[in-house]
């Protein structure tokens, strides 16, 4: 089961496309955040 | 909007990166959950038995807190527009400022062969050699790019970024269509 609203989302780091490392939590207080989970890239899955 | 896009995936950064630049770049960053194997699909509850996870939408407020969450089927594209209801929402000031300026009318060049393209379409790259091949001159526009190009193709591909698309001398052929190609260039 997903997580459900109003539930604190869990921090997490990981390295992007770009080169750069990305923690959830550097957006705290500055941005809100849409996390878009796909299923694989080059897919239409 | 005061928002940051994240996407998530099981892929290997190379194979994102590959993808990205396959898609002509993609400006947000694509998250690698690679390693440990997706964890983080497995924190938000949305990994799937097969090993990669849903199709799934999570929004985050400027305190951590999730906000709304959409785990739609996985051939669905996203809602975009009930995700901008829940950002406004968030943040009502923001869709008080003005939005994007409009784009500024890029005039239609003057050529007489004019290919409109993008950098990754490969149906693109066979058009430009069969130009060459054929001797004729031409300018290209990125559609990618130049989005009052982009505007103009839609209005001659039915609201369709097709590429590549031709204007020759005025006369207008959406996709590679060889036979109208060498007709209207009067090639044999």
């Amino acid at each position: 089961m997903s997580l459900k609203v109003g539930e604190r989302a869990p921090d997490f780091e990981l390295p992007s496309h770009l080169g750069t490392q990305v923690r959830l939590s550097d957006y705290r207080g500055r941005r809100n955040v849409v996390i878009a989970f796909f299923p694989l890239a080059w897919t239409p899955v | 909007m005061n928002t940051q896009v994240l996407g998530i995936s099981v892929d290997s950064v190379p194979c994102l990166k590959a993808w990205a630049e396959s898609l002509g770049g993609i400006t947000y960053p694509l998250l690698s959950d690679f390693y440990p194997h997706g964890r983080v699909a497995q924190m938000f509850g949305v990994l799937r038995a097969e090993g990669y996870s849903e199709r799934a939408i999570f929004i985050v407020d400027k305190q951590g807190v999730i906000q709304y969450v959409d785990v739609h089927k996985i051939d669905e594209q996203p809602n975009n527009e009930e995700i901008f209801r829940v950002l406004e929402k968030l943040e009502p000031h923001a869709t008080a400022a003005p939005t994007r300026a409009p784009e500024p009318a890029a005039p239609e060049p003057t050529a007489d062969v004019v290919l409109y393209c993008t950098s990754w379409c490969p149906t693109c790259r066979r058009a430009r050699e069969f130009l060459k091949q054929h001797g004729i001159a031409y300018v290209e526009i990125d559609i990618g790019k130049d989005r009052a190009a982009a505007a103009r193709v839609r209005q001659w591909a039915n609201g369709n970024e097709t590429t590549p698309t031709f204007n020759i001398k005025g006369t207008i052929i959406v996709d590679f269509d060889q036979d109208r190609l060498k007709q209207v260039l009067g090639l044999k």
